[in-house]
């Protein structure tokens, strides 16, 4: 009897064992619909599409198929690491960077940004402003297509991208039932703020219509686009191509609601098409042949995207040949910049990010901007981004990076004493003088008398090395006893929000800004505007106070200069606010601005744009150098 | 024993409720929603009104319970946005943050990945755990007993966060057998679970499930030779000697199978952890199981995936425990349920 059942016991073992691994499985779908594809599409024909064919398509409509290439046939394949699944790929809906990334290369917008972060044509082709500067008129070109991907039927085009894409893509954005996350950056439209922000349930059809009708966005023609915007706003052709404002495929949405961004689903008109995504794994994008713009663009034909969120992992698959560039660990970078083929593959490039210390201006010992100067110019910038971070990073003295418009990054004009002696500054000694002194003048010379004061920061094994640097640093050259607290990321940003009782917040706590479009606007105004922003400074009366040369105070100064047509006067306005965030108030310490740390493999021309982003349509990769290199 | 079982799967419901309920009202008291931020910046409140009217987190709680009890058209008629078909009609809502997604989706996709890679490592840890803690007490105070304790101690000493990317470094970077990361499967998959045996899913899995069934043969050698040492004591193995059974026959028959019941107990909690998601192996070998799910939803606020993975986990322990108490009456008679 015993042995009966051992004997089942280990059969059942035996027979699950041999399920898993004997059983069939069907064959990938992808396979047999490329066959197929190969078969039925060998060259260019328009044909006529039935509407059983396509449940979007409600009459008979002529459209275009495109081949795509032989299946047979090699193609230039690029390697990425995306990181993480994006949250979304519907252009309303995108708020991270990953996703940003995938759609600006599924998706054209009005206008886009070269690799300096400059605003440049897309579908635009030129654009006006009316004189009051009110008005915003698009030209697009003609030739951009919206275009279906299957493996089963390639590429189909459906019709030309129209300004009446442009408009439902605004409207759509600014639409509450969509619940766009970035729908407030469209609030310089006219009309956009009072129906995103409307209580449609209390509203009338007609009510609700007239809300949306009352969006200042309109189609000319079909190949004009015009804009009425609240304010003046010199920096509206960056917003007018935000991905938010992108051209989307209403019949597609309306088909498929919110799966219309699935692979086989989903209709675009950039650069590449999506091919496969499996999800929180990998996803695949293929050359959209239709695309106008390949002449004069890159040579990938595939990018196989993965989803690695482990940054060692990421750079063991790029030693291994398995990615073709990837950003480098902390605790490789020593490594890498010591070997002899890593190093050359090293690369350190600006990112429009910058990292900093917010001072709770309210909490005593920090409502002395003494203390807060004192604190401020007692870090060593320098020394943190060689011993600490490690990456390249750049000493900030102010809040935009140089790549901002109105920026006045490592201007020594502003808080010299931030900056190192490489970039014109004080250096640390003379600052760390100047530190002490402010510190006597606020009444704690030697640190005598000062209280405890504490840090806190996100839980990140980075941002704790930083904190752990500085609270080292203030100790040394200040004499002041620092603690440091960590807190989960949405408990932390809670913490630190202006909704909790001052006493419960720290002194000193940590954020980043990186840049949504490459204007102070997007930084000083944004940010620290105690206004508009979420004023976690919590600064009132000093933002409000006039610190200026002329007069105004830091609030009033952004809002002239977003006001402002004359750039050469919007970048002094800018100059102004920077230095009173900086250095007249001192309400934050800048710490560093942002670079990217990568490898990339030699074979692969890549850019880095200094907004940030990858446009893979203009990179460049030498596939039979990459088959040798890796042994494909 | 089928009136057991159907009783132990009815009480199982209301379990599987309180669950639902305890973790719903949990979630929603940790500080921070999912939409009072993206990124470093705060949304504006009109936004994130915007976001709770399209989800429902504007109604009061009880009925945002209810409604993923029971359904939005029982319990919210008559209002907008209505979709949500219930809990009890298998719908365990959208994913807040990844917006095309249903938690079902997530689910549905994930969590084979993981049963794959849970049952291997499963498997594996009894493969190696078992002969060795067998052997381990019958060899005790040998070189083999300490051989096999040491080995099994190491194993369950090393972290995962340690071994797994040892195993990288050796297999995959310096030998190049293996890749370093990576699932070589994908859905959908042969009975929704079943992975294709091609090389690519077999070399992919080895890293993995090595890193994975290590830890757990360590627990289960330990747990086999304590157990088994402590039956070979017994009087009724004394008696089976002195009958003049034969030694295999004797450790076989009378002594394993009861030294087993201790380990088949810790094998329902094991099982239900590892084949629903283990986030560490899973996150470091970038396979795209249900652990990081677990994990990350909570820091998302991601109601209802944390709901649906708690769900899966409970159900998990559930059905393991269920079958632990079956095959307890299995191996030892003495053992019934009516």
């Amino acid at each position: 009897m015993l042995s009966k059942k051992w004997a089942v016991l280990i059969a059942v073992l035996i027979i699950s064992s041999i399920v898993l691994t004997a059983c069939p499985t069907p064959t990938p779908e992808v396979v047999t619909v490329k066959e197929t594809v190969v078969v039925t599409e060998e060259v260019k024909v328009v044909e006529t599409v039935i509407v059983t064919e396509e449940k979007v398509v409600t009459e008979e409509k002529i459209v275009e198929v495109t081949p795509i290439p032989d299946a047979g046939m090699e193609k230039t394949t690029m390697h990425w690491n995306l990181g993480t699944e994006p949250p979304t790929l519907d252009p309303a809906l995108a708020s991270d960077t990953t996703s940003v990334d995938v759609d600006e290369n599924l998706f054209l917008g009005l206008t886009g940004f070269d690799s300096s972060g400059n605003v440049v044509p897309e579908l635009a082709t030129e654009w006006s402003v009316s004189d009051d500067l009110l008005e915003y008129t698009f030209n697009m070109r003609d030739d951009a297509v919206w275009v279906n991907y299957k493996p089963s039927t390639g590429i189909t085009e459906i019709g030309p991208v129209t300004a009446n894409d442009v408009v439902y893509g605004v409207n759509r954005t600014c639409d509450p039932d969509t619940a766009s996350t970035y729908s407030y950056v469209n609030y310089i439209i006219a009309g956009c703020e009072e129906w995103n922000t409307a209580d449609t349930t209390a509203l009338s059809e007609e009510e609700v219509q007239a809300l949306a009708d009352g969006v200042g966005v309109e189609a000319v023609d079909d190949y004009t686009v015009k804009f009425t915007i609240n304010a003046p706003a010199p920096y509206f052709p960056a917003i007018a191509g935000m991905w938010v404002n992108r051209p989307m495929p209403q019949a597609t949405i309306e088909e498929f609601g919110e799966k219309w961004t699935e692979a086989g689903n989903i209709v675009t008109n950039g650069p590449y098409v999506l091919d496969e995504w499996f999800h929180s794994d990998s996803m695949t994008l293929e050359k959209n042949p239709t695309w106008y713009g390949w002449d004069e663009a890159g040579n990938i034909d595939r990018i196989e995207m993965f989803m690695i969120q482990e940054a060692s992992t990421a750079f063991a698959m790029y030693e291994a040949g398995e990615m073709d560039t990837v950003g480098v660990p902390l605790p490789d970078v020593d490594r890498v910049k010591a070997d002899p083929v890593l190093s050359q593959e090293f690369t350190n490039a600006p990112d429009a990010c910058t990292y900093y210390y917010g001072f709770t201006n309210t909490k005593p010992p920090m409502d002395d901007v003494l203390v807060r100067k004192a604190l401020s110019a007692a870090i060593d910038r320098k020394t943190l981004v060689e011993a600490v971070t490690k990456g390249g990073q750049i000493p900030a003295n102010t809040f935009a990076p140089a790549m901002i418009f109105g920026n006045a990054a490592e201007d020594t004009d502003i808080a010299p004493w931030a900056l190192s002696e490489e970039q014109g500054g004080w250096g640390y000694e003379k600052a760390l003088e100047q530190a002490k002194a402010w510190l006597a003048e606020a009444g704690y010379p030697d640190g005598e008398g000062f209280p405890t004061i504490s840090i806190m920061h996100n839980t990140s094994e980075g941002h704790a090395s930083i904190a752990q640097a500085i609270q080292a640093m203030w100790k040394d050259a200040l004499g002041i006893d620092v603690s440091i607290e960590n807190q989960e990321w949405r408990v932390y940003l809670t913490t630190i929000g202006n909704a909790t009782p001052v006493e419960e917040v720290s002194h000193v706590w940590r954020l980043g800004w990186c840049a949504d479009y490459p204007d102070q606007n997007n930084w000083v105004h944004e940010v620290f505007n105690s206004d508009a922003g979420a004023n976690r400074l919590r600064w009132d009366e000093s933002a409000n106070a006039a610190l200026s040369e002329d007069g105004l105070s830091f609030n009033e100064l952004t809002v002239a200069a977003q006001q402002s047509v004359d750039p050469a006067e919007r970048a002094a306005l800018y100059k102004q606010a920077e230095k009173i965030l900086s250095e007249g108030a001192a309400a934050y310490a800048p710490i560093y601005y942002y670079t990217v740390v990568n490898v990339t493999k030699p074979y692969l021309e890549r850019t880095f744009d200094q907004l940030g982003g990858n446009r893979w349509y203009t990179w460049e990769l030498d596939y039979d150098a990459k088959k040798a290199a890796t042994g494909m | 024993m089928t009136q057991y079982i159907i009783r132990r799967i009815l009480f199982a419901i209301p379990v599987l409720l309180a669950v639902a309920l305890v973790t719903f009202a949990l979630v929603r008291a940790l500080p921070g929603g999912p939409f009072d931020f993206e990124g470093d910046r705060s949304l504006p409140p009109s936004v994130v009104a915007n976001l709770e009217a399209k989800y429902h987190l504007s109604d009061p709680t009880w009925q945002q319970f209810c409604s993923y009890l029971l359904g939005d058209d029982i319990c919210r008629p008559g209002k907008e946005n209505n979709s949500g078909k219930g809990l009890i009609r298998g719908d365990l809502g959208p994913s807040l943050r990844y917006r095309s997604q249903t938690v079902n989706d997530i689910i549905g996709q994930a969590l084979p990945v993981s049963a794959q890679l849970g049952f291997l490592a499963v498997m594996l840890g009894l493969f190696i755990g078992l002969p060795a803690g067998i052997i381990s007490a019958l060899k005790q105070n040998t070189v083999w007993d300490y051989t096999a304790s040491t080995i099994a101690i190491l194993g369950v000493s090393i972290n995962n966060i340690v071994l797994a990317p040892l195993l990288i470094w050796v297999f995959a970077l310096q030998l190049g057998w293996f890749p370093a990361a990576r699932w070589g499967a994908r859905p959908p998959f042969f009975l929704f679970v079943l992975p294709p045996m091609t090389s690519e899913f077999w070399t992919h899995a080895v890293l993995p499930v090595v890193a994975l069934g290590t830890a757990l043969s360590g627990s289960i050698a330990r747990l086999t030779r304590a157990s088994l040492l402590q039956v070979i004591r017994e009087d009724y193995i004394r008696t089976a000697r002195s009958k003049g059974l034969r030694e295999r026959t004797v450790v076989v028959r009378h002594g394993l199978k009861n030294s087993l019941i201790p380990v088949v107990t810790i094998l329902g909690p094991m099982f239900a952890a590892v084949l629903t998601g283990t986030f560490v192996i899973e996150r470091i070998f970038a396979i795209p199981g249900l652990g990081k799910h677990f994990i990350e939803s909570v820091g998302n606020r991601d109601y209802p995936v944390v709901l649906g993975t708690t769900l899966i986990f409970g159900i998990a322990i559930v059905v393991a425990n269920l079958s632990v108490d079956i095959l307890y009456a299995w191996l030892d008679p003495r053992i019934r349920y009516d």
